[in-house]
């Protein structure tokens, strides 16, 4: 007898995660709460002072600092949403739930897959909910950019969801989690293009920004918003790569040893 | 009765490393976990393993749970190596049910919706999966609380609730890890009396770890853990007869009156404990009287057994809880 199909798993699993979510209102309002804010500062605070420079990315709206804001911002609410869907691995591990998952005789693809798909779908709803926001500041992506900026933000979902998972693996508490994910995925965060562009900053920075998969997401998602996805291909490229790459980083730490806390 | 061994152990050795290590000091120093242990549990035993922290037992039971493998030594389960590959792997799985020390149900969740989500991952067809949800929760008297969310249980119902998830996918063998952890007298009688019953039932093998004697009682079969080595195995009451017919407790100052009696005398927690039999108990008692001692005399038990064998308290609390409820009764 082999192991048991893993696709029932996966889906009541994910229907889990998203339980979770909808039935803790506060997660969206952390996850969503406070991008929304530092959007409307930032918006409101350079709102006369932002030029953008000569060829930088953003073409349409690039005058507008609300509107080159939002794709980064949007990014910026994956980022915090998957933050807390690896935070519940660390809570699952501690409530036991997480272990009994472990010993039961579905394939472990299914139990890590849930919590990656679980965490994407989350955090692409709370970001869609931020870019419900797009027509108010100029950017009128039509059908195709819509599915596109979609497409875009479950990519990032998926990434940076499955990037928390692997490093939540390793960390025994949630306030070293905390720590290890504001090293990484601040800077990676403030260097996606998502609050200036690369074409005005230093050069070191730009070389930086040049080579950050969460910059490339930022591109491919601000491409779709302005209504021509297809301007950033490398960018798409690259965002699927990073989504591929982080998927199998995280089936590939957790496969690699079960860790749980005794 | 001839029983099939569901489990055997050979010589595990788990040790775990080192870790943590700064500026030539390591944080936490490598530690024997379990030193050579061999056992075997037939079908439909159950067998305790008795131990205070840190014995071992439950890296014991992680490792016949497949979450843990010794470095060496042996484990087979059913009769399958613990190294047989994935396959064989899922498939002892299929036919284990384990109940964490904490219970592995999500809060969060409804009851019904973490027994869905068991029934998946044991891969039961929905409509056998919301069948056997129906008649569990029924079964462990939870039937009309299946549309409330866990969190909102009491301590012993929740439990009662990761027992029926474990056993959902009907287990051949059923590991439990201190599974009365946090839960007060009487929830913990309730939960012991659902095993009782489980077991009277003949259908499932149990292994439970626990550092409480009068659960242990319960088992068919108690194996004694300290410091990763097993030190006594054998039924209950087999294992107190061995000490003697009685025990007597008194302060350390008394220790000469208890050896002059003819006991066995070992250092207790609050004291001295001697054992033997019953007349040299009696005489103890005498010479105790006499010079005006306080001391305790009774039948012996477990923790006596454990005391006797290895010098050391099963734990302070459980001790002392089982000691005074003991007296009350």
């Amino acid at each position: 007898m082999s192991a048991v199909p893993g696709g029932p798993a996966l889906l009541l699993l994910t229907r889990r995660e998203l339980l979770r979510f909808v039935r803790q209102p506060s997660r969206i309002v952390a996850a969503v709460g406070t991008p929304a804010l530092l959007w409307l500062f930032l918006a409101g605070g350079f709102a006369d002072s932002f030029a953008p420079p000569v060829g930088a990315e953003g073409g349409a709206a690039s005058g507008n600092y609300a509107a080159y804001l939002l794709p980064g911002i949007a990014v910026g609410v994956v980022m915090f949403s998957s933050i807390f869907a690896a935070m519940s691995l660390i809570e699952d591990r501690r409530a036991g739930f997480l272990q009994s998952a472990l010993v039961s005789p579905a394939p472990l693809w299914s139990v890590v897959g849930a919590k990656a798909l679980g965490g994407a779908i989350v955090a692409t709803a709370q970001a869609v909910l931020i870019l419900l926001a797009a027509p108010t500041v100029g950017l009128t992506p039509g059908f195709a950019g819509s599915l596109a900026a979609l497409v875009a933000i479950a990519l990032t979902g998926c990434a940076v969801t499955a990037l928390g998972l692997a490093a939540a693996w390793w960390v025994n508490s949630s306030e070293g989690f905390h720590g290890v994910m504001n090293l990484l995925l601040m800077p990676m965060w403030m260097l996606s293009g998502a609050f200036f562009p690369a074409a005005g900053a230093a050069g070191w920075l730009a070389v930086i920004m040049l080579v950050n998969p969460l910059r490339w997401c930022t591109d491919a998602l601000r491409a779709s918003l302005e209504g021509d996805p297809m301007s950033a291909l490398w960018a798409w490229a690259g965002s699927f790569a990073f989504a591929g790459a982080m998927l199998g980083l995280a089936l590939l730490t957790m496969g690699r040893g079960v860790k749980v806390k005794s | 009765m001839t029983r099939l061994p569901v489990i055997e152990v050979r010589e595990a050795r788990r040790i775990y490393r080192a870790r943590g290590r700064r500026r030539g000091r390591t944080a936490t120093p490598a530690r024997v976990a379990l030193d050579g242990v061999s056992l075997n549990v037939g079908a439909g035993e159950w067998l305790a393993l008795l131990g205070p922290n840190g014995s071992g037992k439950s890296t014991l039971l992680r490792i016949l749970a497949t979450l843990d493998s010794p470095q060496s030594g042996a484990v087979r389960r059913f009769g399958v190596d613990a190294e047989s590959g994935s396959a064989a792997l899922a498939d002892v799985r299929r036919r284990l049910g384990v109940v964490f020390q904490s219970p592995g149900l999500d809060p969060l969740l409804t009851v019904r919706e973490n027994l869905a989500c068991q029934a998946a991952l044991f891969g039961m067809r929905l409509d056998a999966g919301a069948e056997a949800i129906e008649r569990i929760a029924a079964e462990a008297g939870v039937f009309d609380r299946m549309n409330d969310r866990v969190g909102a249980l009491s301590g012993g119902l929740a439990r009662r609730v990761d027992l029926a998830r474990a056993l959902l996918p009907s287990p051949e063998l059923l590991l439990l890890d201190e599974p009365t952890t946090g839960l007060d007298h009487a929830a913990r009688s309730g939960f012991m009396e659902s095993l009782d019953r489980l077991h009277s039932a003949g259908a499932v093998t149990i292994v439970m770890t626990t550092h409480l004697m009068d659960e242990a009682e319960r088992a068919d079969r108690v194996v004694m853990l300290a410091h990763g080595r097993i030190v006594g195995e054998g039924p209950p009451g087999e294992l107190r007869r061995e000490l003697g017919g009685a025990v007597a407790r008194t302060s350390a100052e008394h220790r000469r009156l208890l050896e002059e009696a003819g006991l066995h005398v070992a250092p207790a927690r609050d004291g001295v404990i001697g054992s033997g039999e019953l007349e040299a108990v009696e005489r103890a008692a005498s010479a105790l009287t006499r010079a005006g001692a306080s001391f305790h005399i009774g039948p012996p038990t477990l923790g006596d057994v454990y005391l006797g064998l290895t010098g050391m308290a099963l734990s302070s609390d459980g001790a002392a809880a089982n000691r005074s409820a003991e007296d009350a009764s």
